[in-house]
């Protein structure tokens, strides 16, 4: 093993108009995980996608893929499946697919066949008739198919189904057991991701907010209920998230230095990502008022 | 070395763009075949009384041609990259689509030319009055009468078509980059400068010319003579240089499009 990341973004910078789509975004995402860029519509997880796979430049700032600039040494290690299907004119499914298996190199036919079941796409049928679920499914089909060093997918649950979703959960974690790879799922469905994530990054406005193990995160980041005096006391002194009171209870949400161990008088329980990510982009607007600013979200 | 082919996704890049580029080109052929062949029965079915000879079909290459760099440029750039396809992958693609495609198109152009030869030929041994092989090339400057004479035309024809279109694609695809780039500024460009041109330096130099002829005296205009003589000597020889050097011109021309197209190519943002 190498110690260069898979991939890498360092002061990244990027404005479309007035919109500060990117503003210094920093982060590093090693190879054989899986990662969560999670973010809010807009946060700019689309923007730093798009730079990353060389389809939109920037001059601010830096982003490397295996240890290199975006391009024709990288690009062929890569998979990208856009939140907005393209089928580039190819009438039937099966002629994206066959397009497709020739623009991969480590193509798999027998993932992509067990994927076209999983996800009962008929390979006859036109692209034009569709329905959006359909579309994203195909997409997904090929972005597992691919099985290319890093696979990225934008928004991979967009219109599909319950079901669907649920599968693709679990095909995405087969095919990853199958052959360890650099996976990036990005996604504003936060807990949905949730259960197949390695590692979270989280965005908003264009900043990394936070970027931490989903493992660790569930023992740092904790609910701590119970009488208010007893919650206060057990607080003391912790970085305190958002606080809430019902019924002569309190609760407070805390992000622990290191994991710790509550007394016996108050309840504990770990945050959804979700509710963690709402409570990180508030504590991020609320900043220097309430005093968690940059203390609350530091990596 | 394979490795490095595969990496760059070449070989994908060229099957997906022929794939896609003989479904234009085979159904247009035949689509075109079974149109002429109706326009060749109509006189037999009493439908129409004028002679009629052979057409070539080669301006069918030269439509498909544009649709081809127009698809070139737009949505097969964006399904290649949007799959993360390097540049030069396809825009080598692309080059490899002009040639093979304009070759494949001036040879079933040909050859739909031939099959048509063959058909009024024997069409015209039915009914002198109505058919005969006949045919005239598009500067006027070659005619065919006879069957043999339609195949030693169309030989150097093809070639000089193949060069032609080639030459068409290289602009269509620059054209086509430039607009998918800057759509704007292109078509303000393509639209705005002739306009201008004629609104700003033609229609006020033609108008100067004859208020100034008009306001001469016979014996100044007659002073004037050798001046505008040397003018017009000039224009001759402008010309000229351009009608002899014309082929080089557009070589040189369809080089420089070419080329350029990968920088306007390559530094396109894709949408989002």
């Amino acid at each position: 093993m190498t110690d260069i990341p898979a991939i890498e973004a360092r002061d990244l910078s990027m404005r479309f108009g007035r919109t500060q789509a990117l503003d210094h975004f920093n982060c590093r995402m090693e190879g054989g995980h899986i990662y969560g860029l999670l973010g809010r519509n807009g946060a700019g997880k689309s923007t730093f996608l798009r730079l990353l796979t060389a389809q939109a430049f920037t001059r601010t700032g830096e982003v490397r893929v295996l240890g290199r600039r975006p391009g024709l040494g990288t690009l062929g290690e890569m998979c990208f499946i856009s939140d907005t299907p393209d089928f580039g004119g190819l009438t039937r499914v099966r002629d994206v697919l066959s397009a497709e298996r020739r623009l991969h190199p480590n193509w798999s036919d027998a993932v992509c066949s067990r994927m076209v079941e999983r996800f009962e796409l008929d390979v006859r049928r036109k692209t034009k008739g569709l329905s959006r679920g359909m579309q994203t499914a195909v997409g997904l089909v090929c972005g597992l198919a691919s099985q290319a060093q890093i696979t990225i997918f934008d928004e991979p649950s967009l219109g599909l189904d319950a079901v669907s979703r649920e599968r693709f959960y679990d095909a995405l974690i087969d095919a990853y057991a199958e052959r360890p790879r650099t996976i990036v799922l990005s996604t504003h469905l936060i807990d949905e991701v949730a259960r197949v994530l390695e590692t979270a990054v989280m965005i908003d406005h264009g900043k990394l907010i936070l970027q931490r193990d989903v493992d660790e995160l569930r023992q740092l980041c904790v609910t701590v209920s119970g009488a208010p005096e007893a919650v206060t006391a057990a607080t003391r002194g912790l970085r305190v998230l958002h606080e809430e009171s019902f019924a002569g209870a309190m609760a407070r949400s805390v992000f622990l230095d290191a994991p710790r161990q509550f007394p016996q008088d108050v309840k504990t329980e770990p945050i959804g990502l979700q509710r963690l990510f709402v409570l990180l982009t508030d504590a991020q607007r609320g900043g220097e008022a309430d005093g968690f600013g940059n203390a609350a979200i530091a990596l | 070395m394979v490795s490095a082919m595969r990496q760059s996704r070449f070989e994908g890049t060229a099957r997906y763009l022929w794939a896609k580029g003989w479904k234009l080109l085979l159904p247009g052929a035949a689509a075109i075949f079974v149109m002429e062949l109706l326009i060749y029965l109509m006189p037999a079915l009493g439908l129409g009384t004028a002679e009629q000879g052979v057409s070539t079909v080669f301006w069918y290459v030269s439509v498909c041609a544009l649709i081809l760099m127009y698809r070139a440029a737009n949505v097969d750039a964006r399904f290649l990259i949007t799959r993360l396809t390097p540049r030069p992958s396809v825009y080598a693609g692309v080059v490899l689509e002009i040639l093979t495609f304009t070759a494949l198109g001036v040879l079933l152009a040909a050859a739909v030319t031939l099959a048509e030869t063959g058909l009024v030929a024997a069409l015209s041994g039915l009914a002198p009055g109505r058919y005969s092989v006949s045919m005239w090339d598009l500067l006027g400057q070659a005619r065919a009468t006879a069957t043999g004479e339609v195949v030693g035309f169309l030989v150097p024809y093809t070639g000089r078509f193949f060069l032609s279109t080639v030459e068409y694609c290289c602009f269509y695809y620059l054209y086509f980059c430039l607009l998918r780039r800057w759509k704007v500024q292109t078509l303000a460009v393509t639209i705005g400068v002739p306009v201008l041109m004629v609104v700003l330096v033609v229609v006020p130099a033609v108008n100067g010319f004859f208020d100034q002829i008009a306001s001469m005296s016979e014996q100044e205009l007659w002073q004037s003579m050798p001046v505008l003589m040397n003018l017009l000597r000039f224009m001759e020889e402008a010309v000229r240089f351009m009608i002899e050097r014309w082929p080089a011109i557009r070589a040189v021309a369809a080089v420089a499009c070419l080329a350029l197209s990968y920088p306007v190519m390559a530094g396109t943002p894709q949408p989002k």
